[in-house]
């Protein structure tokens, strides 16, 4: 992921959401780019290509 | 009339020492008093709440009470469809709306008896808050009504706390149920993924989204479960499992629980305040005396649990309100606009990543908890903050004490564990297995009874 969010890709981002935002709503959510990276950096830890969704909870026995 | 909790009033009620007309009208005094103060209240339902105990008293004369909870005084929080009776979401968007039907719960909450309220106030759409630039105002706490409640259920934790309603409905996506009772020092669990049906209650996030109560006590809100739980075809998500009796194991002691302490989330991951941490080892050391096993748990970082959680909320969240967002912007609050934007930034593989993350994080606290009956947490960092200060990106201030449990589904309560130096409550969380809700009853039920915390009211009511 970029350290930075540029203007165009941030417009772009925003155009394929369909969102419309001022310059002001813009710069704000650039201000968290940056932790948000940190997030997305959280889950992407070492899996296989094997590794599954949590597609749903499938509570067993195991569990109780 | 002092503030009975929900049990001791059913009692009252059930030997026909109590009217349900004269405890209702003692709530409404309260409301009448505080209401205006503290906002808990988006929409006061005075006629119906009269008219709610005077059926109910009629029947109870006749035939004695249905359960536990007939004639008794409830909420339930604004996002929360019933019938014939607006439900905004504290939206400008639904402002006006008025649905012609009553949400499951809503309408099991009615056939058991109770006498609603009113509706009551939310963060807009579940989401984010305070905010101050929706239909109505944000809830203050009544414990100072300069501080926060939390949310999104602050209305509904306020309203319990001050002895408006003896109970009330709430909603948990990311602690929604758990920071309000957490700050407003009263129960509050966010029942198993799946127990409590979620028809006709507004979403914030599918897959994390839960309907729980929240009450005075653990043994309150064991009770409001009861007549909650069960399976509904009308929500697809449903567990289709018997319902068994929350009050079962209630009184049962300590003795041989196994209970873990996830010291490293509120020590080291993310350090609460020292009152918090005092609180928190205080239990630790009441539930060793009560005879229970204490041992410490390790799970990934706090942050990890966080960060899944918050990017699957972040992207379904923006999925379910997309049409609002993409052509009504502006009408939101700004603190949801500014959450809705987030759905831009998050891509599908990045919500697939996290929904990875998310099961290899519940089958870490499935292996931890193989020989464990509850675990223990942090569930707020500290005493309620400044209604005025909470930050303005606050997913990304610190991470969530309370997401963990929804990542994982599992049943989570927040119990009053004190006060802090600014007379405000203290809390932790208790967190049990899957549809082990009784066993987390018995538990915060046993913590309660053996400790002096729910003896005492905010100093603001009008008792």
């Amino acid at each position: 992921m970029p350290a930075t969010l540029t203007d165009d890709a941030l417009d772009y981002l925003l155009d394929s959401a369909g969102l419309t935002l001022t310059e002001a709503q813009k710069a704000d959510l650039k201000t968290i780019h940056e932790s948000l990276t940190a997030m997305k950096a959280r889950v992407r830890q070492k899996r296989g290509h094997m590794a599954e969704l949590a597609h749903s909870f499938g509570f067993t026995a195991e569990d109780l | 009339m002092s503030i009975p909790t929900l049990a001791e009033a059913a009692a009252l009620i059930a030997a026909k020492k109590l009217s349900p007309v004269e405890l209702t009208q003692a709530c409404l005094d309260r409301m009448s008093a505080m209401n205006g103060a503290l906002n808990a209240f988006i929409l006061p339902t005075e006629e119906r709440a009269l008219s709610d105990a005077r059926k109910a008293e009629a029947a109870i004369m006749k035939n004695g009470p249905m359960g536990p909870l007939h004639g008794i005084p409830m909420g339930l929080k604004d996002i929360v469809d019933t019938a014939g009776i607006p439900t905004t979401c504290q939206s400008k968007l639904l402002a006006d709306n008025i649905p012609d039907t009553d949400a499951t719960c809503a309408a099991k909450l009615a056939a058991a008896g109770t006498v609603l309220m009113g509706k009551l106030t939310t963060h807009e759409f579940a989401d984010g808050g305070p905010s101050f630039d929706v239909v109505a105002p944000p809830a203050r706490n009544p414990w100072n009504t300069d501080h926060f409640t939390a949310g999104s259920s602050s209305g509904t934790g306020a309203a319990v706390a001050s002895g408006m309603i003896l109970c009330g409905i709430g909603t948990d996506t990311g602690g929604s149920i758990r920071g309000p009772a957490a700050l407003c020092g009263i129960a509050g669990i966010k029942p198993t993924y799946g127990l409590v049906s979620r028809a006709g209650v507004a979403p914030a996030a599918f897959s994390l989204d839960t309907i729980g109560p929240m009450a005075w006590t653990a043994e309150d809100c064991a009770l409001m479960l009861q007549v909650l739980a069960g399976h509904d075809p009308k929500d697809p998500a449903s567990a289709d499992r018997p319902v068994p009796d929350y009050s079962a194991l209630l009184g049962k002691g300590l003795k041989g629980v196994r209970i873990g302490v996830i010291r490293h989330f509120h020590e080291e991951d993310s350090p609460v305040s020292a009152p918090v941490q005092g609180g928190i080892d205080n239990a630790v050391a009441f539930f060793r005396d009560a005879g229970a096993v204490v041992s410490d748990v390790t799970l990934s970082p706090l942050q990890d649990w966080h960060a899944a959680g918050s990017l699957i909320s972040m992207t379904e969240r923006a999925a379910a309100y997309e049409e609002w967002a993409r052509t009504r912007l502006d009408e939101f609050g700004e603190r949801v606009q500014r959450r809705l934007m987030l759905g831009a930034l998050v891509s599908g593989v990045d919500y697939v990543q996290a929904v990875r993350r998310r099961r290899e994080l519940r089958d870490e606290l499935r292996n931890a908890m193989r020989n464990l009956d509850v675990v223990l947490t942090a569930a707020a960092p500290g005493e309620a903050p400044k209604i005025d200060a909470i930050a303005r990106w606050d997913v990304f201030a610190s991470p969530s004490f309370t997401i963990p449990f929804n990542v994982s589904g599992y049943p989570a309560m927040s119990v009053c564990s004190g006060f802090g130096p600014s007379g405000l409550p203290l809390s932790l969380q208790i967190v049990g297995k899957p549809f082990q809700e009784a066993t987390v009853f018995q538990v915060a039920d046993a913590f309660e009874k053996g400790t002096a915390f729910r003896g005492k009211r905010p100093a603001t009511i009008a008792a």
